[in-house]
Order: structure tokens, then sequence, then C-alpha cells
């Protein structure tokens, strides 16, 4: 479970590479690399609220892409900074199902060192696939 | 100089484009500028050219650079690519009394106080207060809400597109999702 970001792939914006063993693992990755392009430090995040999803997709990839926005939009709403804890994804009657539970806090500016702000995931080489080591997705960032 | 893609130069092309570059700038240019150039020259009710300025570098549909002039009678587009995501992000013209000798040794200075007065960054919130009511004023009256709070003059209007407000505007249609994002950040820069 990881993530890196990529600077040589958007100039003005922000991109990563985020990968896991699981489907699952490359969510709480590519969550973390969103809510990492705004704070230093995620160890500083506590997780004092708690929200649970729910989203629904036809398309796996666009369920990550709904999940990122989801935690863009929280930030934005509530100035909540938060991090996927569990998460299950699964496969309905030919829908793609996450269920997952975040964790954070409010934003603090005292203990949370800002880096940029996040408008929005972009769809401009969007890509979340399987690979030999599991699942990798690459992500640019509208900062 | 300029440098033209001919139609033929991609399947789906309705017009040629044409790149404004010295040959310095055309051998840096990134590859993603032709292609997203010529797929600009693609989209239905573009008229003579797809152009690109000698700025050109790899944009999310268009490239940064990328021009269009789309005619409506003819099938035309607005393509949110073509006008730009980061359009008015912080970018600001002001015409002010002061001089150069002036301003130069207290460059540091404005800019700390801009950040001090501009609320700006991550879960950043402005001083502005509002209803989710008085917030669909704002996104149907523009600037001229502004201005009657007194947020602004009424020179500043005179200064900005469509005196600052298009018409037409519909607040209904924006999402109360997109209102919840808004709301605390009114009044923030970016």
């Amino acid at each position: 479970m990881s993530y890196e970001f990529l600077p040589e792939i958007a100039i003005a914006d922000q991109a990563f590479r985020a990968s896991g063993k699981t489907l699952e693992e490359v969510f709480v990755s590519a969550g973390d690399a969103v809510t990492n392009t705004m704070i230093d430090d995620l160890g500083a995040i506590e997780p004092k609220k708690r929200r649970s999803l729910h989203l629904e997709n036809a398309a796996l990839d666009l369920l990550l892409f709904d999940f990122l926005q989801e935690i863009i939009y929280l930030k934005d709403s509530e100035q909540l900074l938060l991090r996927l804890e569990r998460a299950q994804i699964r496969e309905i009657h030919g829908k793609h199902v996450f269920d997952g539970e975040l964790a954070g806090e409010k934003l603090d500016p005292a203990r949370h060192s800002q880096r940029v702000d996040v408008k929005a995931v972009t769809l401009h080489r969007f890509n979340l696939e399987k690979t030999a080591a599991g699942w990798s997705a690459t992500v640019i960032l509208d900062i | 100089m300029i440098w033209e893609l001919p139609v033929a130069y991609k399947e789906g092309m309705r017009v040629p484009a044409r790149i404004y570059a010295t040959e310095k700038l055309i051998e840096q240019m990134d590859e993603t500028v032709y292609e997203q150039i010529s797929n600009v020259a693609t989209l239905p009710g573009i008229t003579k050219y797809a152009f690109c300025m000698p700025d050109g570098h790899s944009g999310y549909g268009f490239p940064i650079g990328g021009v269009a002039a789309m005619d409506i009678e003819n099938g035309g587009v607005i393509s949110p690519g073509g006008i730009g995501f980061d359009i008015n992000c912080g970018m600001r013209l002001v015409t002010t009394n002061l001089t150069e000798v002036q301003v130069r040794p207290r460059i540091k200075d404005l800019v700390e106080k801009l950040f001090q007065r501009v609320p700006a960054g991550v879960g950043s919130k402005g001083f502005v207060k509002l209803s989710r009511d008085e917030f669909r004023k704002v996104i149907e009256e523009g600037a001229r809400w502004c201005v009657s709070h007194g947020y602004g003059w009424n020179e500043d209007l005179q200064l900005t597109e469509e005196e600052g407000c298009i018409e037409g505007a519909d607040a209904s249609l924006v999402s109360e999702r997109a209102i919840d994002r808004g709301l605390e950040q009114i009044g923030t820069l970016g």
C-alpha cells in the first residue's frame, strides 16, 4: 500500500500513482495521496470524527473517482481531513459497491501544516488497473 | 513562424491546426501539443483553424495556449477545456498611482499583506457569512451583489466583462452539494 507523486506528468497540477495488493488498499493509498497533497503530515490527523461512506458505480475506475471526489467534498463543506480506515468493495448486480469507514478531524492550521488546496479530481489520464502485484491507479488532481 | 498540421494529419480533423512558434520553441514543445491541437481541430463547428500560441504545452483536452472559434450556426460547441479550468484564478491587473521606484523595495511587504488580507489555501474560509438563499443571489447577481453589499465600487463593474453579471444565470440549476462546497469558500481566493 503506497503512493508516489509524479511531478513530470502535470506541470501546474498534482499527479500521483497509488498502488496496493488489493482494490481496497489502492483506495486507501489514493485517498491518502489526495490528503497528503493538501497536508504535509498525515500522522498529524487524529481520528476524532468518523464518517461512513456508501458509493455505487457501474464502472470500477469511476468508483475510485467518486471516492476521491468525496474526500474533497468533505474537506470543502466541513473542513474535514479524513483517512480511509476500512473499506469493502463488492460487485452486486453488475454494479461496483464501495462501503468505507473514514476517520479524521477538522482542519487545524496550527497542527496541520498546509500544502496546496485540491479543487477536483480530473479524468485526464485517470487510470485504475490490475497489475502483477495487485492494483495501481494514476490520478491527476486539479489544484 | 507558423507551423501547420493539415487535415490529413488525423482522421476527423475538420480544419488544419496552426502552431505559432519559433524553431527553438517548436523543438521544445512536447508531443502532446500536436495530439491535443489536432483533437481541437475535430470539434464540431470549428472555423478555419485550430490555433496554438507560442506558450503551447500539455493541457486537459485543449493544449494550454490553444485557441479556437466555434460557429454556433454550424453545430459549434462550448468547450470547458478551451475556456480554461483555472480562468480568473487569482489573476488581477491593478492600476495604481505608484511608481516602480516606490514599489520595488517594498514588494515583500506588499505580498505579505496580500496573504494576510486574502484568505487562500486548504479549507480557507471567507469573512462573508451567507445563508444558502443569499448565496444563490450571489450566483445570479455576480459582482453586482458584491458592489451592492459594499465589497466593491461601481467603477469595478464598468471594467468587468458583462458588468460583472452574465444574463440568464439560474441558481436553481446549481446542486446542493456544490453550494455546500462554496458556502464557506466565498470571499477566498482560488
